[in-house]
């Protein structure tokens, strides 16, 4: 179809894969400006320091890679997600080290300022029923305690973000190693069970003084939806 | 007195025409302006009412938490027109039917009737580039736009309108761009969005006149208008549809002179250095007055 060949070449000259000929003149360059600005307007509203890390010459490049590669989703707000996807399975940005938690750091907050979340119910921890991490929330383990502007490696960096419904924003919140293992095993188990599990994990006898060390931040989490009830059927299997 | 009533009898058919074609865009009359997420806490209260709402179903189908309540509020309280931007509906592959699914299922839950998007493509081969490209002008690809327009309204149970884009560049042409548009409306049977200034950016990159191009389309078939601010840049002497600027004086005295060709609904655009409310409201009073002081010339004649 003469179509699809005219569209597909022009396509190749806007994202960079086919150099414009003569592109002082060209108003194909145009189209190639403002497809680059598109995405490099999200990616620097949503990746600051990231963006500001990599610097203008090779954010460019790496957008036009982008570009190429055929982001999929009709909603510009989920671009920075996808480009965070793309850089590290292209191995993109493997010179930075500490780059994959840096750009998760920075784009979850996109991701949980535009999650689709139900009123909250106010529920107050208690071990004998089903609690799991929410969807309000993430978690990660990063190497690199980004979010102290820090980017020396450390064995571990715990670390919980979530969306307040209290403050309609996105917080961050550094967790223990045991009680980031301990939320993970909520993903698919009743609290007593996981308290069971870190505690063998930990080599640790003494449960109930495990189990009162933990329950204030549970009970806070709780509060802030950062865990949340959910019936057993919920959990993952 | 022969010439006093058949002057009355005009004025009483066109407003008949006015209402038939109100009534082809159910609750959607007189003029409008772009919601964005920027005013969306501030609309109710600032008690700033105008006539019709846009949205922009991509930038709502997903919302902040707390800008739910605020945008059901809004949202039971305006008419709404839906303009979206990621249907490419001229891209040679197939329609993004997880996208479409997620359209329909929004649209349905407000109850919103009206749907537009853009005679152009911003996907290929899937790939978003967020931008309105501009399409091959052939009878193929007007084919092609009218089988997949049917296929749209088929699937999400709405007639689709489709805009006029800005182009600045024509990567191939059987045709003018005028009767490429006549055509696909004819053909697809939707109706159009004629953006008045990018008629005007585009006749000014183009060199062609825009008052002529204007008179030569279709106008029946034009279910509405937008307007919007353009920006000039001296190095490539050449003026880009940013809707990021206040409208400027050629464009509003082109809406007036298309207004005596077509008795449409209205509406501003704003999608870049968005202002505060206030002064949307300011720019929005400046378009009721050549719309409505339009139609108060028409009541003064009845």
């Amino acid at each position: 179809m003469l179509e699809r060949d005219i569209q597909e070449r022009f396509v190749g000259f806007i994202n960079g894969a086919v150099d414009i000929p003569q592109p002082d003149t060209n108003p194909l360059r145009i189209y190639k400006e403002l497809v680059h600005y598109r995405f490099d307007e999200v990616l620097r509203n949503a990746m600051p320091d990231f963006c500001e890390i990599l610097g203008e010459k090779r954010l460019d490049l790496l957008i036009f890679e982008f570009i190429q590669s055929k982001p999929k989703t009709p909603y510009i707000w989920q671009v920075p997600t996808l480009f965070m996807h793309f850089l590290i399975e292209s191995s993109k940005v493997d010179d930075i080290r500490y780059a994959a938690d840096l750009m998760w750091f920075e784009s979850v907050e996109v991701e949980l300022l535009m999650g689709q979340y139900h009123k909250p119910a106010q529920n107050l921890f208690d071990w004998n029923s089903s609690f799991k991490p929410s969807s309000s929330m993430r978690m990660k383990l990063l190497n690199y305690p980004v979010n102290q502007g820090c980017f020396d490696f450390v064995e571990s960096h715990p670390l919980i973000m979530y969306y307040s419904f209290q403050e309609y924003s996105v917080f961050y919140q550094e967790i223990t190693p045991f009680m980031f293992r301990f939320l993970s095993y909520l993903e698919y188990m009743m609290p007593k069970e996981a308290l069971m599990s870190i505690c063998a994990d930990f080599d640790i006898n003494e449960e109930d003084e495990v189990k009162e060390l933990l329950q204030g931040a549970l009970e806070n989490f709780s509060q802030l939806n950062i865990i949340e009830k959910s019936s057993k059927n919920d959990r993952l299997n | 007195m022969v010439e006093r009533k058949k002057q009355l009898e005009n004025v009483v058919a066109r407003k008949k025409k006015c209402l038939t074609k109100m009534n082809t865009l159910n609750g959607i009359s007189g003029c409008g302006i772009g919601l964005r997420s920027e005013h969306i806490l501030d609309v109710i209260p600032s008690g700033f009412t105008p006539d019709w709402l846009e949205i922009t179903p991509e930038n709502w189908i997903h919302m902040p938490y707390h800008y739910a309540e605020a945008f059901e509020e809004v949202i039971s309280k305006f008419p709404i027109m839906t303009h979206g931007l990621s249907l490419s509906i001229g891209s040679p592959e197939a329609l993004d039917m997880g996208f479409l699914k997620e359209l329909k299922d929004f649209l349905d839950k407000y109850k919103i009737e009206h749907y537009s998007e853009h005679l152009s493509y911003s996907s290929f081969e899937g790939g978003q580039t967020y931008e309105l490209l501009p399409l091959p002008l052939t009878r193929k690809m007007i084919e092609h736009i009218s089988d997949r327009v049917k296929k749209v309204e088929d699937f999400l149970g709405r007639a689709l309108i489709l805009e006029n884009a800005t182009y600045y560049d024509v990567p191939y042409a059987q045709m003018q761009e005028r009767d490429f548009i006549n055509e696909v409306m004819h053909k697809s049977g939707t109706k159009m969005l004629l953006d008045v200034n990018n008629v005007f950016v585009n006749a000014r990159n183009h060199n062609f006149d825009a008052k002529a191009y204007i008179k030569d389309l279709s106008l029946d078939n034009v279910a509405y208008m937008h307007i919007a601010g353009h920006k000039y840049y001296e190095e490539d002497d050449i003026i880009i549809d940013t809707h990021g600027a206040d409208v400027c004086n050629s464009v509003w005295e082109l809406l007036d002179f298309t207004l005596n060709l077509v008795d449409v609904p209205v509406m501003i655009e704003r999608d870049n250095d968005i202002p505060s409310l206030g002064a949307m409201e300011e720019e929005y009073k400046t378009l009721e007055k050549i719309v409505k002081g339009r139609s108060k010339e028409v009541s003064r004649y009845a």
